[in-house]
């Protein structure tokens, strides 16, 4: 994982998206050295949904670069009550 | 003081007869010591600058309480204040306002609940409801078609708020009448206790419900034949349309589970409060989402007025523990609250005790922060002296603990009071366990994740407040919809995730706005409306020519009104603040070792106030109070 926003590398990380994000399970191997929100925008398309990136189980900002070997996953969230 | 005298009566206005406007015109007055009924009059220019709601609220604790009075003072305010969209046809508008000097935070009280009762109110004639002094027994108000009557309550005094609605609805003969009311927990003055509406809608922080107590005054029963007009329906259609043509996939997810469906992602993002804010996960946290509660807890759902989401869950359960459906069903904060807050995740206790906070009048999220606080205490072997002393992960200790505190039994007594009055009480360092800002429990969004939530939480007059704030982790996505209203505003989209920049400052400015703008006219918050959608509503509503801009300067005015009764209430710079747990970092989980320092929460506060046109004591200026037209 990246600790740095402007890092580039090569490689590959995986990538998994479940419901409500996208309307099925998603796992797929992309390219490291892209942006996550580059990257993300491509595969959640549905409206009304925000989400967390988690990157091997930590928060991480959208704008941070992908690292290989990074498993990323997104955490829908909803606020209010 | 006499009761049961009949309806007082008033006239209506006729372009509210006619359907031609949104607004009564009439604020309803009840002196409970004298028993005085009257109503105030007000013109379209009071309705433009403050909306109702909390605007309403704001502008009569300023211009009728004297500063620095005891919240259980008799001459403290209950003010109920639908507002102006409030009861029209628009969708998300069945809400409304409850406040008052809040006895938890001797600050402001402004809490939103959904449900009927606000619609129902400009239904019988009036835009608000403004209450003062005490009964010198128990009474509640019934107001109907444009009259009210103070009602003695002596029998409904102690009953649980199922049983009390239904006595209500029963003793008036009519089952559709709406009822505004405390538990017991009201009654008993615990600082925390909640105005609940239709049994289980909650106006539930900063502890109205113990105000009401306070002056004896169970309940409030509305019914109303006026239609809530508008001045150019084919205007509101504008909005309308677009919601019904929008809102099934923009709030798919409300349609889906309501907020209970954010329970486990939460959890896994590092959103909720575990353990009293100590820990970064919780063993089976799935137990508690909606996947699995909705297979054998929830059996219905339900919705508010003028609304077709059903949000609203109904949890029913025979069994070792039964669940009233009367009691509706758990959201997300109350979830997480009474779950992982105190490290249960049995569904079956949680939602118990979800119920028991809804028939008894308590906030949950304040209920969870206290029984939490008071379980790391005890682990800590802080407290002695007392047979029952519960421990994080024992259901059976969190739902005696709510008993304990509705009739402020043993250690429930110290509970009562709320999590700052008891580490005040107990010392040994306690405050260093606190999750609070002024003196009110975290709602469930982790500061030290969402940090310009955390600074909102610091600013906010009614203590920390999830609401009327920015959520950092929506804003870092561009299809939600705080980034369409700030593309409205033409500011660039998305906002990162982590650290408050002025950028995000900025975007916390508009973003409050125009929440304080929701919450005064007043419309739910899961609703996407961006501001054109507004512009278009209040034209539809009341014929005014209005800009987006128009509705930042209405939230803007209130933000600075509440600040103005805070720095009246003897608030300083010093109490925008966050408790010693929130910069404590958690060591594992997905936001281990992630919190601000004290020092970067003061300088986001310096900027805010700066953008504010504040001193940096935080204090408005004159000149933003003038242009803002506050005095």
């Amino acid at each position: 994982m990246t600790e740095t926003n402007n890092q580039k590398t090569s490689g590959s990380a995986h990538l998994i998206l479940d419901k409500p994000l996208v309307s099925r399970h998603i796992e797929v191997d992309i390219e490291a050295g892209q942006s996550f929100s580059d990257v993300l925008k491509k595969y959640i398309t549905k409206p009304g949904v925000a989400y967390v990136v988690l990157v091997n189980g930590v928060v991480v900002d959208q704008n941070q670069i992908i690292q290989p070997d990074d498993e990323i996953r997104c955490i829908p969230q909803i606020i209010g009550g | 003081m006499k009761t049961n005298q009949g309806l007082t009566q008033f006239d209506m206005r006729p372009e509210f007869l006619a359907g031609n406007s949104p607004y009564t015109g009439k604020v309803l007055r009840v002196n409970l010591t004298t028993g005085e009924i009257w109503v105030d009059e007000h013109g379209d220019d009071f309705y433009h600058k403050w909306i109702g709601g909390r605007g309403l609220i704001v502008y009569y604790l300023l211009k009728e309480t004297a500063p620095q009075i005891d919240p259980f003072d008799e001459e403290n305010l209950v003010i109920f204040a639908p507002g102006i969209l409030t009861g029209t046809v628009l969708p998300g508008t069945g809400r409304h306002a409850v406040g008052g000097k809040s006895p938890l935070t001797n600050a402001l009280a402004s809490g939103e609940a959904g449900g009927w009762w606000g619609a129902e109110c400009k239904k019988a004639g009036f835009d608000a409801v403004v209450i003062q002094g005490k009964a010198e027994k128990p009474v509640y108000l019934w107001i109907k078609d444009g009259g009210a009557e103070i009602r003695d309550a002596s029998k409904l005094w102690g009953m649980k708020t199922g049983d009390c609605q239904e006595e209500i609805q029963k003793e008036l003969d009519d089952s559709k009448i709406r009822v505004a009311q405390i538990g017991p927990a009201g009654e008993n003055l615990v600082r925390y206790a909640a105005v609940m509406h239709d049994i289980n809608r909650a106006a539930g922080r900063s502890g109205m419900g113990a105000v009401m107590g306070s002056k004896n005054l169970k309940a409030v029963a509305v019914r109303g034949k006026f239609n809530v007009g508008l001045a150019d329906k084919e205007m509101m259609k504008i909005t309308q349309k677009w919601i019904n043509s929008n809102y099934k996939d923009m709030m798919g997810w409300a349609i889906q589970y309501g907020t209970s469906g954010s329970v486990k992602g939460n959890h896994d993002a590092g959103v909720t409060g575990i353990r009293n804010y100590q820990e970064g996960s919780m063993e089976g946290i799935e137990k508690l989402d909606a996947t699995s509660i909705f297979t054998w807890l929830i059996k219905d759902r339900d919705t508010c007025n003028r609304c077709a989401v059903r949000c609203k869950l109904v949890a029913e359960h025979i069994g070792d523990l039964n669940i009233d459906p009367r009691y509706g069903g758990p959201e997300y904060e109350s979830i997480a609250g009474l779950g992982p807050m105190c490290q249960i995740n049995d569904p079956l206790v949680m939602i118990k005790a979800n119920e028991l906070c809804a028939a008894y009048g308590l906030d949950t999220i304040s209920t969870g922060g206290t029984v939490a606080f008071t379980m790391e205490c005890v682990e800590n072997g802080l407290i002695d002296g007392f047979e029952f002393l519960p421990k994080f992960g024992e259901g059976a200790a969190l739902l005696e603990s709510i008993e304990k505190i509705v009739y402020r039994n043993e250690l429930g007594d110290w509970m009562a009071e709320g999590s700052v009055r008891m580490a005040a009480r107990i010392g040994q360092g306690t405050d260093q366990m606190l999750a609070v800002a002024r003196g009110q429990e975290l709602p469930y969004h982790d500061p030290r994740l969402k940090n310009v939530m955390g600074m909102g939480y610091a600013l906010s007059a009614t203590g920390a407040d999830h609401m009327a704030n920015l959520n950092d982790t929506f804003a870092t996505w561009d299809g939600a919809d705080i980034n369409a209203r700030l593309r409205e505003l033409g500011m660039e989209t998305p906002l990162k995730l982590w650290g408050i920049s002025d950028h995000k400052i900025e975007a916390f400015f508009y973003e409050t706005a125009f929440k304080n703008f929701l919450d005064s006219a007043v419309i739910c918050h899961f609703y996407p409306y961006e501001y054109q959608h507004m512009v278009d509503a209040l034209s539809g509503a009341g014929g005014w020519d209005v800009d987006l801009h128009e509705i930042n300067t209405i939230g803007e005015r209130i933000i600075n009104a509440a600040r103005l009764y805070l720095v009246r209430e003897g608030f300083t710079d010093q109490d925008d603040a966050l408790s010693a747990r929130t910069f404590q970092p958690t060591k594992e989980g997905p936001i281990a070792g992630k919190a601000m320092t004290p020092d970067q929460l003061r300088d986001a506060l310096l900027r805010y106030y700066k953008r504010m046109g504040w001193s940096e004591q935080g204090v408005p200026t004159n000149e933003v109070l003038e242009r803002l037209e506050i005095r």
